[in-house]
């Protein structure tokens, strides 16, 4: 959506459906004809284009109007707007859970199937151990031979199928010429503003002077960080803190520090926490640490967490830098 | 001189059984648990001279299992075996110090011979053991 098409969205005579909470009758008339209310302040407010109907897609921006008047009456009003973060990270969250029950489908259907990797290999073993008990004339040998190359020939198709399943999502994505770890983790953090503010949470960045450039897609870096940030706010009770730190060791790696100081990880839980299906959330798929640590796994980068109960947890994300 | 001792670790029974078996039968003395309690309770009681570690355990995974047993025994050599062929996994078998490592399912004739080798010959170092790798065999 260029900004062309937002101005003329506010523009009155172009206005499209609008579900604005601005039209109320405590408004200023600004124009009789057509007609063009306002009321003053700061409110969110909801546009549908008319060229959008069909695939009714509604956008939310935060507007904030000042009348202007003097003696004579209204001379007209000023207004800014900016598309709300909140709206912005519904959607990115939205794409999240599609891809998320992608995944989990996928690694279902891979761990079943891996699961019978076992018995094969037991009853593999124990023909092998029978073969070895037969005389080299007896006939019940070469039978034991053709089931133990029959269950070879089913491992060859268990893995067929298992690279075929392989998850394509999580797949690197295409290189391009880096991505700046400090503006991408600005980008994320103004996208919880709100959530911030309704949970009282202060969110402190620290970032290293150079900018720290790593060949990580953009797009991902920026699902793995609101899969953190959303953890520790699910985490945290109102007033805690969030303190976010990047920077670079030895100038060949990149940190980002996640520091919460949330409920924290159960010492036995912490080596579950990127099992797939592993969650301690009741509305948790148990995919969206394990997705990360793949996504990170894919960079040659690492993730590690230190974590103490009661007190918070630190999620300790390490890339290869390409400069800083 | 003294049998060679084996410690299996895998959640699998008859896994578990099948090998204990095959070694047995290779002349080594033969350990087994199911689960990170138990096998250190038998590297404590037992001192064995090399584990079996099945990568993907109930309660923890091979690799952190394998840490947690060196800091017991520090001499204790390792083998792992796992279903999966994943190469993050052998990278990290390896820089733990493992002497090889084997998908299921494997031979168990070679795969005991390849223990016979490291009984002999007191492979130590990482690098001269065997790693498997998208089915074939790295040496």
């Amino acid at each position: 959506m260029g900004d062309e098409r937002r101005h003329s969205a506010m523009n009155s005579s172009k206005l499209g459906k609008c579900n604005c909470d601005y039209f109320t009758q405590n408004t200023y008339t600004i124009r009789q004809d057509p007609p063009l209310y306002v009321r003053e302040g700061s409110h969110r407010i909801l546009i549908g284009y008319e060229d959008d109907e069909a695939s009714s897609n509604a956008y939310a921006y935060d507007v904030d109007f000042s009348v202007i008047e003097d003696a004579t009456g209204i001379l007209g009003c000023f207004a800014t707007y900016e598309e709300a973060m909140e709206a912005k990270l519904q959607e990115l969250q939205k794409k999240k859970a599609q891809n998320e029950s992608i995944i989990a489908e996928k690694q279902m259907a891979a761990s079943y199937i891996h699961e019978i990797k076992n018995p094969i290999f037991s009853i593999r073993g124990f023909l092998q151990i029978l073969h070895q008990s037969f005389n080299e004339d007896d006939k019940r040998k070469e039978y034991v031979n053709i089931i133990i190359s029959e269950l070879d020939r089913m491992n060859s198709l268990i893995n067929e199928f298992l690279s075929k399943y392989k998850d394509d999502s999580l797949v690197k994505g295409e290189g391009e010429d880096g991505t700046s770890v400090q503006k991408t983790i600005e980008e994320v953090v103004a996208f919880f503003q709100y959530g911030f503010k309704l949970k009282n949470i202060t969110c402190k960045c620290d970032f290293s002077n150079d900018e720290l450039i790593v060949m990580v897609d953009k797009e991902q870096l920026i699902q793995i960080l609101i899969n953190l940030i959303q953890n520790s706010i699910e985490a945290m009770k109102t007033g805690a803190n969030l303190s976010i730190k990047a920077y670079a060791k030895d100038k060949t790696m990149c940190i980002v520090e996640i520091k919460d100081e949330g409920i924290g990880i159960r010492q036995d839980d912490i080596n579950k926490v990127f099992n797939p299906f592993f969650s301690t959330k009741e509305n948790g798929t148990g995919l969206g640490l394990y997705i990360t640590k793949k996504i990170i796994n894919n960079y040659g980068g690492s993730i590690y967490l230190e974590s103490t109960e009661g007190k918070g947890t630190t999620f300790y994300l390490e890339f290869p830098l390409i400069s800083c | 001189m003294q049998s060679y001792k084996v410690l299996i670790v895998d959640d699998e029974y008859w896994v578990k059984i099948m090998l204990q078996e095959v070694l047995i039968n290779s002349g080594f003395t033969v350990f087994t648990a199911s689960d990170h309690v138990e096998a250190v309770e038998v590297v404590k009681n037992d001192q064995p001279d090399i584990v079996i570690l099945d990568v993907n355990l109930l309660d923890i995974d091979g690799i952190s299992l394998l840490s947690r047993l060196k800091s017991i025994k520090s001499d204790i050599k390792a083998v792992f075996i796992s279903g999966s062929s994943d190469a993050g996994c052998i990278e990290m078998a390896k820089a733990h110090g493992a002497l090889g490592f084997f998908i299921k399912p494997f031979d168990i004739l070679e795969f005991a011979t390849f223990l016979i080798e490291i009984s002999t010959s007191g492979m130590t170092s990482r690098g001269e053991g065997k790693w498997e790798m998208n089915g074939g065999t790295v040496q």
